[in-house]
């Protein structure tokens, strides 16, 4: 049969053409069956944690996160809230090693046990090596965990791992918990997949800031290209955690990491890291849930070319994180601002020198901050010298702003 | 001053979801590792055969053979561990291709055997489409077109669009043997039901060493053409 049919569309151009629309008309309803249902448009989950703008953050908590055993570095955490009743308030993760992009570098996890007040000795959760042998490809380098949980309470976690070539050859891994309960010892990831974000070798395209929670339960992560030139995108999940399609957030070629903040469900900004030489934060804006951006002039505030985090706390009520010292990272800076333009710095999260003390040392770097809301209060962490993670706690009390 | 510069995304609804990027099906991550390396198993056993073309006919299936299986069983030290490292997974159609050469090789048509002379031109055309399309995602890929194109692969839209152009070119064979236009209607129906490697259609059927495969053989035919069609040398006259 099968001969005779190849010898008939070799014979008849009208065969070929019916046999063309019937084998197409098929291949499109398979593939129109093998979709997920559209979702519906992106609208933001907006918090209504902090409602009164009279409220101002006190600091209620400071102090550092145990490090592994004999790791000596430390880089770009991400804070994850756990629900209320849980032995923990918060999870943390950041990468650790010898140093950025070393070998020996694997995502560590802390957790805030609630009923000590305390951090708990940390853990690695994430070997590159266990990661390739379970993908069944290499991966050079980790780094950059940002973590979410998702509406069945399972936690997700993405990592930038690089191929060849440093960090602009990076591709941003899936990892989701492997069993149940947020137990930080029994905290095991396996892989999903690697997000498939270019047709350049899957190259370039890099995680840093907190998700933004949709209302159908699915988020908006925030990640980026940098190869070359670098432009912010957000990626799309649904409730389940799968993997829904990218946007791209700006014409600019400049702008990377982008945090997003949500004024209402449509309206929110997105704001970034900029390395061009205006040494201010980069800003965009969408009023129809991402559907459509619009780029704007760069703030006025102050952030040189490093990594912001910002946190929605209720309308009104945006918070930022971000190094406003010039040309250095020695001094972060918690800001806030009532419509996303025009921002107040309130208070400094860690000042240090912007020059160094001897010969051969480096100036003192906070940076890479990172936000979450948990237990009534408001949860900083951040770089501290590239030796470990700091964090600060804010509750919120009447007073002058 | 507030500068707009809208980005569409994402078209209407009413558009009945065909061009919607936010609906992709993705492969099953399961099978994922296996597949990449039973993928690159079939490529580099493909290419190997090629560089052994002088070896006698059991010679180069012994080599593919090895190959394949060094590749599909060598965990951590199987060449694909490091391909994917590098260039993640070859394309559906690249791996077809190289099915088919392998296919050659091992005895059901003589290697080099010339396709029947109606199918050349349809080759020409395809690897032209598939040369342009691998430029306009190089240019994506750094956001140089005003368009989103790698994301359309994840679209239905962009389905349609390539059945079309695909069977187009098959329709036109004539009496020729299906060729790179059956290749890639395959590469469409196992990308359909796999979603192989990455759920994005552009992944499925052309992947940049693909791209750049098809170039440096462009090249070497207008080389060879120019070489061919060059006058011959008048020969030395006797003194």
């Amino acid at each position: 049969m099968f001969h005779s049919l190849s010898s008939l569309f070799a014979r008849s151009a009208g065969a070929r053409v019916a046999g063309l629309l019937l084998a197409g008309a098929l291949l499109l309803a398979l593939d129109g069956w093998r979709r997920p249902p559209a979702l519906p448009a992106p609208a933001a989950q907006v918090a209504a944690a902090v409602p009164d703008t009279g409220l101002r953050p006190v600091e209620s908590g400071h102090g550092s996160i145990p490090m592994p055993a004999d790791t000596p570095a430390a880089h770009a955490s991400s804070l994850l809230a756990l629900p209320a009743g849980e032995p923990a308030a918060l999870l943390a993760f950041w990468f650790a090693g010898q140093q950025e992009s070393a070998p020996d570098v694997r995502i560590a996890a802390s957790a805030f046990d609630r009923r000590s007040q305390k951090w708990l000795p940390a853990r690695f959760v994430v070997d590159r090596h266990e990661m390739g042998a379970a993908l069944g490809f290499g991966l050079r380098r980790l780094g950059n965990p940002v973590a979410w949980l998702d509406g069945q309470g399972r936690i997700h976690l993405f990592v930038v791992a690089t191929g060849l070539g440093g960090w602009a050859a990076s591709r941003i891994l899936h990892l989701r918990q492997a069993g149940s309960g947020h137990a930080l010892e029994a905290l095991r990831f396996e892989p999903v997949r690697a997000l498939p974000l270019s047709w350049l070798w899957n190259t370039s395209h890099l995680v840093r800031t907190a998700p933004l929670p949709l209302q159908d339960g699915g988020m908006l992560l925030p990640a980026y290209f940098e190869l070359g030139v670098k432009y912010p995108v957000a990626l799309r999940f649904d409730a389940q955690g799968e993997f829904r399609g990218m946007e791209r957030l700006s014409r600019q070629r400049h702008l990377l990491q982008p945090t997003l903040l949500p004024l209402s469900d449509t309206h929110w900004f997105a704001l970034m890291r900029d390395q061009s030489p205006q040494a201010r934060v980069g800003a965009v804006e969408t009023h129809d849930g991402g559907q459509t951006w619009q780029d704007l002039p760069s703030l006025a505030l102050r952030n040189d070319d490093s990594s912001v985090a910002g946190l929605a706390l209720g309308p009104g009520q945006l918070f930022l994180a971000h190094n406003s010292s010039p040309h250095s990272r020695a001094v972060l800076t918690l800001s806030r601002s009532a419509n996303g333009l025009d921002w107040t710095a309130l208070q400094p999260l860690a000042a240090g020198s912007a020059q160094p003390e001897a010969a051969g040392e480096r100036a003192d770097e906070f940076s890479y901050p990172a936000m979450a809301w948990a237990d009534q209060a408001l949860w900083v962490s951040y770089t501290d010298r590239r030796q470990r993670i700091s964090w600060k706690r804010f509750t919120f009390e009447p007073g002058a702003r | 001053m507030r500068l707009e510069v809208s980005l569409p995304l994402d078209m209407p609804p009413a558009w009945g979801g065909w061009l919607s990027t936010q609906s992709p099906a993705l492969p099953s991550a399961a099978a994922m590792p296996w597949a990449w390396h039973a993928a690159w198993a079939v490529v580099l056993a493909a290419l190997a055969v090629a560089l052994a073309a002088r070896l006698p006919r059991v010679a180069r299936a012994v080599l593919g053979g090895a190959v394949l299986l060094w590749t599909l069983a060598g965990g951590a030290w199987s060449p694909a561990f490091a391909l994917g490292l590098v260039f993640q997974a070859p394309s559906l159609l690249l791996v077809l291709l190289c099915a088919r050469e392998l296919f050659r090789a091992w005895g059901a048509t003589a290697p080099g055997q010339r396709p029947a002379s109606g199918s050349a031109t349809i080759a020409l055309a395809a690897g032209l489409c598939a040369v342009l399309l691998g430029w306009a995602l190089l240019l994506d890929s750094f956001a140089l077109l005003p368009w989103p194109l790698y994301a359309a692969g994840f679209s239905r839209a962009s389905l349609l669009v390539v059945l079309l152009v695909a069977g187009g070119l098959w329709v036109l064979r004539g009496a020729a043997a299906p060729g790179l236009a059956g290749c890639v209607l395959l590469a469409l129906l196992l990308f359909v039901l796999l979603r192989w490697p990455s759920g994005n259609l552009w992944d499925a059927l052309l992947d940049p060493l693909l791209w750049l495969w098809l170039q440096l053989r462009g090249l070497w035919w207008l080389l060879r053409g120019r070489m061919l069609s060059a006058p011959p040398a008048a020969p030395a006259t006797r003194a």
